[in-house]
């Protein structure tokens, strides 16, 4: 048999290696920065670069497509040359991949930070960029597949089945999430709308997990834990189930991201079945993987490299455990819009992805650079700092995810929420936040100190950028099957054919999933009072889009009695038929916003409160956590391009009048001019073009239309009249639970002591608006006064709550607080 | 969750997406178990030690490592 010489390239390897590097420091780093930002609001800037609402994509991103990304292509250009004996198809590929993904890194975080995002989760990116990224793909499958064809092994190890694999799905859910209408070079929309772009959406989300952080990395274990332990893996049979299982299987489970959301039951369902079957794979390869360690426990004990896998591939077992348990509806009741999704993803991504990373680093470098780990006992103490930073981190978030949703959730005796102020269930978990972020700073420190450790060793070494090998050659292998093969070892020859089995297996779920989801489009009962968005509220929409709000604020009320209470109405599909993209959210920081502009409901507040509030949140609540938003009251919407977005919106079948371009600009002057003249009135001077304008607009109108819709139904039922109660006693307990009521609802607008804000009268004097005596205060209480932004209470206060702060605000009378406003409305003696 | 959407119900024999996805499945695992169960031994072992052979090899042929 002929034996051929070739190398090996090292070269790209240890470069994707030093990416790696930079690029998890980087994503540690912002991560740190926004566990900061959600502690003390300061640490935003007041900077609109640096907002929570824009640097949290900045650090999903960089975690999962620049940290592990480059981990990925590291692992898999280093393990598939050795287990093909080969060279990679091209060096000239290797190099457009390797200089187009760090291009495409840099090209995203810098459009993140300057607001440029579709707002999909994992897939904000822009249209140029998703192109980059296609472009890019492309050429690194066409690498891989190249070396396979070339390569000197008859067989495919499992884990390149596991490269083929991700290469091949990430490229189907890319394009396909990526469906959008360019309206500028830096703004599109979604072809989808509504339901079916949440759909699209989350299939894409939850396999980008599956298909990036989980099956790429399952290759890596299959070849790294086998080296480093040196032994063979438990089972190569058990390895192959799991290929098989894990992929067919994957694709299915996305819609259990939108449990109890605006989804076809049988979808839900199909999300929730298939999430939990995922446990048998996922387990089986976790076993597989510890007992590839059977009889070397002792190696864990001495070696850093193999306590980071060990505690790898357990992170695995429990994130696979986890998601299935948050896939069970009753669990998801509670764990979602919570801090339990973020706990979960960081055991995935700091325990899997993270651990496994450091210890094929620890592995590779020595063996790269010829030489030895310059020091064990420092990657010993980054074991422990990381392991501890895992734990701190995810065990206080845990805790404040239930903690926040039982808050949520509770009910007085008498039927009320016993939290209706958000801000509490906040407030109230802030000491975990805390904590979270020492388990940042841990985490963190370690990573500092493998980089020092590694770069050590790196210069105590020499890396030979082609390494020297040889492997007897292929004998020609016959087109068929050979006798006594079996029909997989054929296909194990066979790449490309291997590779379209591969795409079948996961298109069959995708197939099942997509199929039904269009047919929906034509099954969404339409809802008359839906209306599309004026020019004003569709630019809003996109500064609410670019500021990132969706972030910490969710736009879906779930069917529960908790949150149609504290919300309103919950949402159905018929509202979102004109939405490009959706803007469900997954995770609640701040409340929900779905129902803020229905005026008689629970979470509506005037022009000039959102106005006062954007500006400043803790002028309005001292512990809002929000960050100020100045720069909206200064920068100009940009009118000109307000045609174009309406002919993009209308190609995409949302009907707006045809030639209505033409009319939008004076339409959305006109709007806004409203709405800056309604706030000239609150003392509040603003230019109509100003962003802040046209997103008050956006806030304004969410919901309104459901709410026009239900409004005449329930006109039919009108509750009887509400009177002042003459029959209730005055005493201490009622005084108590007045106040309390008071500092819980009242104090946005009236002040903690009754001495009035921008936005609210001033309580303890003897000037009224709406007159002073009991049963007037009482009214107005009771029914509000919407067009100055006070909101109606008789749907969250029974009459007798009411009563009591009719009474505690008449005890406020001449207090004399400090900060006093002035006087408005008539003397009342 | 009845209240949240009948909307496919309208589409006659929905249900049959999920059941035929299913049924695909099951048969295909089966076919799968049976494959793995009656797999080659030897071949099994070969393949589970590829990623070990890759250094001997390389080093039988390379003089200037051990």
């Amino acid at each position: 048999m002929e034996h051929q010489n070739f190398s090996y390239d090292n070269k790209i390897v240890k470069y994707f290696a030093y990416a790696t590097l930079l690029w998890a420091v980087v994503a540690f780093l912002v991560g740190l920065l926004i566990a900061v930002q959600l502690v003390f609001p300061i640490f935003n800037f007041n900077f609109e670069f640096t907002t929570f609402g824009r640097l949290r994509p900045l650090h999903t991103n960089a975690a999962i497509f620049a940290f592990v990304g480059n981990a990925i292509f590291m692992g898999i250009y280093h393990s598939m040359q050795r287990l093909l004996k080969t060279r990679m198809f091209s060096d000239k590929l290797s190099w457009i991949h390797f200089w187009g993904w760090q291009i495409i890194i840099v090209a995203a975080a810098a459009t993140l930070v300057a607001g440029i995002t579709t707002s999909k989760e994992y897939a904000e990116l822009e249209w140029p960029i998703d192109i980059m990224i296609t472009l890019v793909w492309v050429v690194f499958g066409w690498n891989m597949i190249g070396t396979i064809i070339m390569r000197r092994v008859k067989h495919m190890y499992v884990a390149i089945w596991f490269y083929i694999a991700t290469f091949v799905t990430v490229a189907v859910l890319h394009v396909v999430n990526s469906f959008e209408i360019p309206v500028t070079f830096f703004k599109s929309y979604s072809m989808f709308a509504g339901v079916q772009d949440a759909l699209v959406q989350w299939w894409y989300g939850h396999n980008a997990v599956a298909f990036f952080l989980t099956t790429p990395y399952l290759g890596l274990m299959y070849y790294y834990l086998p080296k480093a332990a040196n032994r063979p893996v438990y089972s190569y049979r058990l390895s192959m189930l799991h290929f098989w299982a894990l992929i067919f299987l994957y694709i299915w489970a996305g819609p259990h991201h939108l449990l109890y959301q605006s989804l076809p039951d049988w979808a839900q369902t199909l999300g929730v079945v298939f999430s939990v079957m995922l446990i048998a794979p996922s387990w089986g390869g976790m076993v597989n993987g510890l007992l590839t360690l059977r009889g070397a426990w002792d190696k864990v004990r001495d070696s850093a490299l193999l306590k980071f896998m060990v505690v790898a591939v357990t992170a695995y077992g429990m994130s696979t455990f986890e998601g299935p348990m948050l896939s069970l509806k009753n669990v998801n009741a509670i764990s979602h819009f919570t801090d339990w999704t973020i706990a979960h993803v960081h055991i995935g991504v700091l325990g899997w992805n993270g651990f496994l990373t450091f210890g094929i680093l620890y592995w590779l470098f020595p063996k790269l650079f010829n030489t030895k780990l310059y020091s064990e006992k420092l990657a010993n103490v980054h074991f422990w700092l990381g392991t501890l930073g895992i734990l701190f981190y995810a065990v206080p978030l845990y805790w404040s995810a239930i903690t926040q949703s039982l808050m949520w959730k509770e009910f007085t005796a008498d039927g009320y929420l016993a939290y209706p102020n958000f801000l509490e269930t906040v407030t109230q978990i802030l000491p975990m936040y805390h904590i979270r972020i020492f388990a940042g700073v841990l985490y963190m420190a370690g990573a500092v100190i493998m980089v020092f450790n590694l770069l050590k060793t790196a210069a105590s070494g020499q890396c030979v950028d082609n390494e020297e090998a040889s492997a007897p050659a292929l004998e020609n292998t016959a087109k068929r099957k050979i006798f006594g093969e079996t029909g997989h070892q054929w296909l194990e020859r066979k790449p490309v054919m291997f590779t379209v089995l591969a795409l079948v297996a996961i298109l069959i779920g995708g197939i099942v999933e997509i199929v039904p989801m269009i047919l929906v489009k034509t099954n969404i009962p339409t809802i008359e009072s839906v209306k599309p968005y004026t020019p004003l509220e569709l630019e809003g929409r996109d500064v609410y889009i670019a500021e990132g709000c969706v972030q910490c604020h969710s736009q879906m009320v779930r069917p529960f009695r908790s949150e149609t209470e504290r919300y309103g109405e919950y949402s159905k599909a018929g509202e979102f038929v004109y939405d490009h993209p959706f803007l469900w959210g997954s995770r609640r920081t701040g409340p929900d916003l779905a129902r803020t502009g229905v005026v008689t409901g629970k979470m509506y507040k005037s022009d000039s409160w959102h106005y006062n509030h954007m500006l400043n949140p803790q002028g309005m609540n001292a512990q809002s956590i929000m960050p100020p938003y100045p720069w909206l009251a200064e920068k100009d919407v940009n009118v000109s391009g307000t045609p174009a977005k309406i002919r993009a919106m209308q190609s995409l079948g949302v009907p707006y009048p045809e030639g209505y371009d033409q009319q939008a600009q004076a339409d959305l002057m006109a709007q806004a001019k409203g709405i800056a003249d309604g706030l000239k009135t609150s003392n509040i001077d603003v230019e109509p073009t100003r962003q802040i304008v046209a997103l008050i607009a956006y806030l304004q109108r969410l919901g309104k239309d459901i709410s026009e819709h239900t409004a005449a139904i329930e006109m039919k039922e009108q509750a009887p009249p509400l009177t002042y109660p003459t029959d209730i006693e005055v005493d201490d307990a009622l005084m108590i639970v007045a106040k309390d009521n008071y500092l819980k609802n009242c104090i946005a607008c009236h002040g903690v002591n009754g001495e009035g804000n921008p936005v609210g009268p001033n309580l303890t004097d003897k000037y009224w608006i709406d007159g002073g005596s009991p049963e007037e205060i009482f009214m107005i209480i009771a029914n509000g006064k919407i067009e100055k932004g006070m909101q109606s209470w008789k749907a969250q206060f029974s009459p007798k709550d009411m009563f009591g702060l009719t009474q505690y605000i008449l005890s406020l009378q001449g207090t004399n607080p400090a900060n006093a406003k002035e006087p408005q409305g008539e003397l009342v003696e | 969750m009845k209240i949240v959407s009948h909307y496919l119900e309208s589409i006659e024999g929905v249900a049959i997406y999920p059941i035929i996805g299913i049924l695909i499945f099951v048969l295909f695992f089966i076919v799968l178990l049976f494959y793995l169960f009656y797999l080659d031994k030897g071949y099994v072992k070969d393949m589970g030690n590829l990623p070990l052979d890759d250094d001997l090899e390389v080093n039988e042929n390379q003089t200037k490592k051990l």
